[in-house]
């Protein structure tokens, strides 16, 4: 069964990732063998703020993992597509999208809180949020006690299983 | 008011307008304070995280410690450059995975989830606080004995407009944080030290020339037990002095903002090995240079005094301001990121946990503001009243931080036995040792350095504690197993590891493991898809 989602668009293709595993460890063969989607909520905040020289008057973006709910800043305002994934490769999110507002606004205060320099912030209003799903490459090792891997397809950014 | 001082708020507005230039520009938004630039390239990020990260300890304690210690001075270096190294190899990778697997941000959170207790993160985050505000009270000391040297205030004034200028700074919206004003203030920096480096060597005669001058003042300046020989056989000591360093840095509760990038981008994890590098180069240099005041300039009257001293004889009179004020700005950025960890850990661990329940995100960002103003005046009245020295508060507030953290993070990842009230008790044996043998001076007595004194009793401590508490719970056993795994990664794939991404790791090999067979027609789909 598929079903329409909004993802990124995977940067990192499979031979890329393969021979770059290849290269790291040439005894062995990789295999880019699949793509699962990870869901994350994704919010844009508007912060308002008053400061000496410059007032604050930007957006600030969050993604909340919606399997474990931990908060991540994120650098920039992405694309999305719309795709059709099947049901095989699409993780379902745990945390309902009201947890994970309250989450990922006690994240952006805390990280105003330790970086920005300014005595109070003046409003704080979330502008977008909806859900969305990251690529991710599983790669096996073709050699029975060798590691398998997950690839972060935008980035490249990988972790063992 | 002499040219020196204007000198130095003309340097400020000058770092100001560079960083009000970059802030406007659309490219400089708010991700450019929250996440750094990651468009600037690894080594100039590097060189501006290090222009932030020189402290007062660098300019004014090391040297002032090895102007009147001599060689045994450098055990305090030694331990900041190799065990740097070793702590990020050896019990970094497994902390960090590990603290990956819990969702942890800060080590005192980590701590409160590994070992399930409220009791340790509270405290950890006090005894944060309050030794963060100490290793800043050593860097405001440190900030008006060098607005001293370029005003000609008295030391009282000169220690006011200091700490008036870096809280407001942290406070009311400092721009020199921008990453292109930290990268003009460490090129200033590294120019200047090398400049004082390549000047001052020649006059003492190198390095043998200098060892060949200091046995003739005083040969014990040479030896590994100090001056005087005053801890000879003293092993105690020497191990507390090597380890302090090593170890102190990781009590301190430095707080990470995940980041998920929505590009590509490696421009962080290369700007820290760059910045680490660069560590390397500069730990030494402050030790020789204060070693070397011994013979250029023996009369100094103020030990702490000897870089900036050092400054005004080398280089003509602007320079010199210039590069003082480059040094009070990289102090004023040491201090500003302690507060401001400061000001948060008292807000969120104790604030809106214990006095506040219901506090709003908005009370606690000005509770955390309000705990910096207040910080402000207490080091004010402190320094002006019973200033200790920027060297012996640094090793004070390290060294209680160290006893406080270091058995409880090693057992957390080595130490699959290690529970709440062991911990707990290796927390408070450990820092209160080390606060009691400073007090009543038992170094003296007993030959043995206070840090290591804590971390014996810490030791012990929480082997006797760990016989009467419950032992931890499956999910923390289970993350404790993933987290030293890894065996089997060669190690030019387990060096391009990501950490951040342990938890969809995980969480992407349980889907796997449960959804089998979907995920096999899954497989089917996708290679028709491909081809």
């Amino acid at each position: 069964m598929k079903e329409q989602v909004l993802t990124q668009s995977i940067k990192f293709e499979k031979k890329e990732i393969e021979r770059s595993f290849m290269k790291l460890q040439p005894n062995a063969t990789f295999s880019a063998d699949r793509i699962i989607y990870y869901p994350y909520y994704y919010f844009i905040y508007n912060v308002k703020a008053k400061r000496l020289f410059l007032p604050m008057d930007e957006k600030v973006g969050c993604a909340v993992d919606a399997i474990n709910g931990n908060g991540s800043l994120v650098d920039s305002n992405p694309k999305w597509e719309a795709s059709e994934i099947l049901e095989g490769q699409r993780m379902r999110e745990y945390q309902a999208l009201e947890d994970c507002l309250t989450i990922s606004k006690s994240f952006i205060y805390r990280s105003l809180s330790l970086k920005m320099r300014m005595l109070s912030v003046s409003h704080v209003k979330v502008e977008k949020q909806h859900l969305f799903y990251r690529p991710y490459w599983v790669v096996y090792n073709s050699k029975k006690s060798g590691q398998d891997f997950i690839v972060d397809s935008v980035t490249g950014q990988y972790h063992p299983l | 008011m002499n040219l020196d001082i204007i000198v130095f708020f003309i340097y400020l507005l000058a770092m100001l307008g560079i960083g009000l230039y970059f802030t406007r520009r659309a490219s400089a938004s708010a991700d450019h304070y929250l996440l750094g630039n990651r468009k600037i390239g690894a080594p100039v990020t590097a060189i501006s995280m290090q222009s932030s990260s020189m402290s007062g300890f660098m300019f004014m304690g090391g040297p002032a410690q090895a102007f009147q210690e001599g060689w045994h001075a450098l055990w305090y270096a030694i331990g900041d450059a190799g065990g740097s190294i070793v702590n990020l190899s050896v019990l970094g990778k497994r902390m960090r995975r590990m603290s990956q697997l819990l969702g942890a941000l800060s080590p005192v959170e980590y701590l409160e989830k590994r070992f399930e207790s409220t009791a340790v993160r509270v405290y950890g985050a006090v005894v944060g606080i309050i030794f963060l505000f100490a290793y800043a009270f050593a860097q405001f000391i440190a900030a008006g004995k060098a607005l001293e040297a370029m005003s000609g205030f008295s030391y009282e004034m000169a220690l006011v407009i200091g700490i008036g200028v870096i809280v407001a700074y942290t406070v009311l919206g400092g721009f020199l944080a921008v990453a292109f004003s930290g990268f003009v203030q460490g090129i200033i920096m590294l120019i200047g030290v090398s400049i004082i480096g390549v000047m001052v060597w020649p006059q003492v005669g190198g390095l043998s020339g200098l060892n060949a001058q200091l046995a003739e003042i005083d040969p014990t300046y040479l030896s590994i037990w100090g001056k005087d020989l005053v801890y000879y056989g003293q092993w105690g000591v020497i191990l507390g002095a090597v380890l302090i360093y090593a170890i102190g840095y990781m009590g301190l509760p430095h707080v990470s903002v995940k980041h998920m990038s929505m590009e590509g981008g490696e421009t962080t994890k290369n700007a820290v090995l760059w910045s680490a590098g660069f560590n390397q180069l500069f730990t030494f240099t402050p030790y020789i240079l204060g070693m070397s005041a011994i013979i250029i300039m023996p009369s100094v009257s103020d030990p702490e005094m000897v870089i900036p001293e050092m400054i005004y004889m080398v280089f003509p009179g602007i320079i010199a301001a210039i590069l003082l004020s480059a040094i009070m700005a990289a102090i004023m950025s040491t201090c500003d990121a302690l507060l401001m960890q400061a000001g948060t850990t008292l807000s969120r661990d104790v604030y809106s946990r214990f006095i506040n329940k219901k506090a709003s995100h908005k009370q606690q960002l000005l509770v955390s503001r309000l705990c910096i103003l207040v910080g402000g005046i207490v080091g004010i009245i402190v320094a002006v009243y019973e200033p200790p020295t920027v060297f012996a508060l640094v090793i004070f507030a390290f060294g209680v931080l160290g006893n406080t953290f270091m058995v409880p993070y090693i057992a957390s990842v080595y130490s699959k036995k290690a529970n709440k009230i062991g911990v707990l008790c290796g927390m408070v044996g450990g820092s209160v040792t080390n606060i009691v043998w400073e007090l009543f001076a038992f170094q003296n007595a007993t030959e043995i350095h206070p840090f290591l004194a804590g971390v014996l009793v810490s030791l012990i401590a929480m082997l006797i504690g760990n016989k009467f508490g419950t032992p931890p719970s499956d999910p923390i056993l289970n993350a404790f197993d993933l987290a030293k795994e890894n065996k089997r990664v060669p190690k030019k794939l387990e060096k391009g590891i990501f950490d951040d991404l342990a938890p969809e790791a995980r969480n992407i090999s349980c889907f796997l493991e449960t959804n089998k067979d979907i995920q096999e027609s899954a497989i089917v789909n996708w290679s028709i898809k491909e081809t």
